[in-house]
């Protein structure tokens, strides 16, 4: 057969030879080539060949070929970015989870059924026990997602999560505790939310700060919060990486300027309150204490009253942390992603004056 | 082993091909039985005992029935027809609704029965009904007995159609076993085949999941036009997806020199059901009416028998869709239509402009996707109610979800009916000679190709939905 296909080199033999060399000449190509071993437009880490494990009986190898084939595919940004291209070009509403809002803006798509609503119901009665049992003072801070503070943003019609019914539900759980509600400060402006992630800005992470103020009793205005500077011209979030288009430009990344003289702990290691060695990195954002942690200890000596806080967080609390600095002798941010901590335990063994949740509100489950 | 997988697409099929085009003719078909078993093993290698047992359990009863005929004793026979049926259908039985069974125990009789947690082998439901159909035919007297258990193995695991159909019955590749036709024109039928299949499968089906994945997790709670778009969306993805597959399977078939039977004749323009039927899943429908609802005497023995006849087929066919109740009242829901049809609606119809017809039948096959996409019956009920305005007829996520998806919508809907095939068909022919038509198939064929593989790459969403039978 390959012998007389030789001999009669027709349109339709070279048709078969393409449909059969095509596809051997790239497999080639990517398993000669170099492995790339982390993506940062993905945030992840890519499947390598070191990575598989050839056992045929094991059906993992099935998935780590498929996997390592597609990571190391030739010019899978490129290419992935030019799809996306198209797909924006051809005006959609929504790309991999995220909606395309005005003017570009991304948002996390999140439905009623992405919400684990009753997971988000126990993490309330929880963290009320939590505070009935210690006796210390307690305050809740759910950040609204960018969909909901921005709802006109979106693409019209475009469906989010029912924020107002899920804040109710929760509130009648959180009886023992100050909710401190974020819904009206962080409405309808859109630059308190990053057009590239899925996180507040420093101007909103300041506005929720203004709120804090105000339910601890505190004056709250504009001359109580720091000056903000920018950190970072090119910045692209979480949101990007879902929808990555060179059309769609960097941004800047912010935070409040804070004091010398913080000492912070994260895992049992020394680091920094901003960690300028994340901005040579895909992920920015990390620029705040080196990204999550289990639990994360901060001290600033400055501070004249000595009073502790401990703080259940997520990653929105990172950027938050800066403005409360001065404010506390001690934090404490537990992020029970990462590790598993009894916070009551941690804090009563701490003394601590107060106990925070600062987090989104999907996130609480 | 998927065919929408960079595994299949770069190194399975291709590999596979370039050792069976470079064999002789007589290694062919261990070429093709080993790459099979391999295909199947992928995934699941402990599950290739069962195929491998059923391949010669089956093949030992055509010897059997063979050797009973040959040796004077054709009234033992029976016994043999017997041990197979009980042995397939038995295993399918054991590994496709055990805990089925125990579960529906435990509802009815509130026992708490654990379930085993049998995990259903791939394909188990189509080469069953292929081994199947080998000895009732061997039975019958219609095929002679295989002799070669390398051929027959090959017939029973072949990997083109082997875990998503089409089922193909021995009698109609009996002679391609050992003779048949591989030239470059019928190779590259087969190529273009195969990618207008995949193109089907992962630009168009997978996208139109989403459409229905995202709209049917709101339970039933949206208005009507948002759970139409999600029930069309639906409908169109499982038609892309199966068909796209059945492509596949053909075009492989043809790269290969088998020619596999149509399973799908655009099934959605069909005017009535009884219509659709014959032009859904071809292979299952005609196995059904060859196999079970002739032998029970089909419409030989009266309109009650012949009710209760299809009453039986298709509770089966309900249940040969998978393991649940709604699968049960998917089937039934196709009887009662099929029924009335056969009853009086059928003449009707016929008396009607078929676009009366078209429309009754695209609502009720509409409604029967809802059915079997949910997986208990009383989200299907929600889903239904919420077609009908329950929860209004629009609202602002109408017009979301309109604007967002109308046009893969038209798209799939386009593709679905046989317009622009004859249209495409036209302009082909209009072309001046065989060089030119062939020219425009391979840049089309060889755009949707690349199209598709970005598509599996770039894309993690790639779930089978026939996989679950």
């Amino acid at each position: 057969m390959m012998k007389k296909m030789i001999e009669k080199m027709n349109s339709k033999t070279i048709c078969i030879a393409l449909f059969v060399g095509f596809p051997l000449i790239l497999m080639l190509a990517i398993c000669l080539g170099r492995d790339r071993s982390i993506s940062a437009n993905e945030n992840r880490v890519l499947k390598t060949r070191s990575d598989i494990k050839y056992d045929f009986f094991d059906g993992e190898l099935q998935d780590d070929l498929e996997n390592y084939l597609s990571d190391q595919f030739p010019m899978r940004d490129r290419l992935k970015g030019a799809e996306t291209g198209m797909k924006l070009r051809l005006g959609a509403g929504s790309i991999g989870g995220a909606y395309i809002g005005h003017g570009g803006r991304l948002f996390q798509k999140i439905l009623d059924s992405d919400v684990d609503k009753e997971k988000c119901v126990r993490y309330a009665a929880r963290v009320n026990r939590i505070a009935e049992q210690t006796g210390i003072e307690t305050y809740v801070m759910y950040v609204p997602s960018a969909g909901i503070s921005l709802r006109n943003s979106l693409p019209y019609g475009a469906p989010m999560y029912d924020y107002d019914s899920l804040y109710a539900a929760l509130t009648k759980e959180l009886g023992s505790v100050h909710m401190i509600d974020l819904r009206k400060a962080l409405s309808g402006v859109p630059e308190y939310y990053y057009a590239t992630d899925h996180h507040w800005t420093a101007k909103g992470a300041a506005q929720a700060y203004y709120e804090w103020r105000a339910a601890h009793g505190e004056e709250s205005s504009n001359e109580n919060a720091p000056e903000i500077f920018t950190v970072s011209e090119r910045f692209r979030g979480t949101l990007w990486s879902r929808v990555p288009s060179e059309s769609i430009g960097y941004e800047k990344l912010q935070a409040p300027r804070v004091p010398d003289g913080i000492t912070v702990e994260a895992d049992g290691r020394e680091t920094e309150l901003y960690d300028y060695s994340a901005l040579q990195t895909k992920d920015k954002y990390n620029f705040f204490e080196g990204g999550n942690h289990g639990l994360l200890t901060l001290t600033n000596p400055d501070v004249a009253e000595e009073r502790t806080i401990v703080i259940l967080k997520d990653s929105f609390a990172n950027s938050f942390l800066p403005y409360i600095v001065n404010d506390y002798s001690k934090i404490i941010m537990v992020d029970e992603r990462y590790a598993f901590i009894d916070v009551a335990q941690i804090a009563v063994e701490s003394n601590a004056d107060e106990i925070a949740v600062i987090r989104e509100i999907v996130s609480a489950g | 082993m998927v065919f929408s997988s960079a595994v299949f697409l770069l190194i399975f099929l291709p590999v596979v091909l370039l050792v069976y085009y470079a064999v002789p003719d007589r290694v062919r078909n261990p070429v093709l039985l080993v790459s099979s078993l391999l295909f199947y093993g992928w995934g699941e290698p402990v599950y290739i005992l069962i195929m491998l047992f059923s391949t010669v359990f089956d093949f030992s009863n055509g010897l059997m029935l063979e050797w009973l005929d040959r040796s004077g004793k054709p009234d033992r026979r029976k016994w043999v027809l017997v041990l197979s049926l009980v042995g397939n259908l038995g295993m399918l039985g054991f590994f496709k609704y055990t805990d089925f069974l125990i579960s529906s125990v435990n509802v009815l009789t509130g026992q708490g029965f654990d379930l085993l947690g049998i995990a259903l082998p791939i394909g188990i439901s189509f080469y069953t009904f292929q081994t199947l159909s080998y000895t009732i035919d061997v039975y019958r007297r219609e095929i002679k007995a295989q002799h070669n258990i390398l051929d027959f193995g090959m017939y029973i695991c072949m990997f083109p159609q082997l875990i998503a159909g089409p089922i193909v019955k021995y009698r109609d590749i009996e002679r391609q076993l050992r003779n048949r036709r591989l030239n470059s024109d019928r190779i590259c039928a087969g190529i273009f085949r195969f990618t207008l299949g995949l193109g089907k499968k992962v630009l168009l089906a997978n996208s139109l999941g989403m459409v229905w994945d995202e709209i049917s997790a709101q339970n039933g709670k949206t208005a009507a036009l948002t759970a139409l778009i999600g029930a069309a969306a639906y409908m169109l993805q499982i038609y892309f997806d199966f068909s796209g597959y059945s492509d596949m399977a053909i075009g492989i078939g043809k790269m290969l020199g088998f020619d596999f039977l149509e399973n799908f004749d655009y099934p959605y323009e069909s005017v009535s059901v009884t219509e659709f039927w014959r032009r859904w899943h071809i292979s299952l429908g005609s196995w059904f009416r060859e196999y079970l609802y002739i032998p029970l005497g089909g419409n030989r023995r009266g309109l009650p028998r012949q009710m209760l006849n299809l009453l039986i087929v298709w509770s089966l066919t309900g249940l040969w869709h998978g393991a649940g109740w709604n699968f049960v009242v998917w089937g039934l829901y196709f009887f009662a239509l099929l029924a009335v049809e056969k009853l009086f609606w059928l003449e009707k119809l016929k008396k009607a402009p078929a676009v009366v017809g078209r429309i009754y039948t695209l609502l009720a096959v509409l409604v029967s996707w809802v059915i079997f996409a949910c997986d208990d019956i009383a989200a299907a009920g929600r889903y239904i109610l919420s077609m009908v305005g329950a929860n209004g007829f629009a609202d602002a996520a109408s017009v979301y979800y309109l604007r967002e998806y109308f046009f893969l919508l038209a798209i799939g809907a386009l593709l679905s009916v046989s317009f622009v095939r004859r249209l495409v068909s036209k302009e082909l022919r209009a072309l001046p000679d065989e060089g030119k038509r062939f020219g425009v198939k391979a840049a089309v064929g060889g755009v949707l190709y690349i199209a598709s593989l970005l598509a599996v790459i770039g894309s993690t969403y790639n779930p089978f939905l026939y996989f679950r039978f």
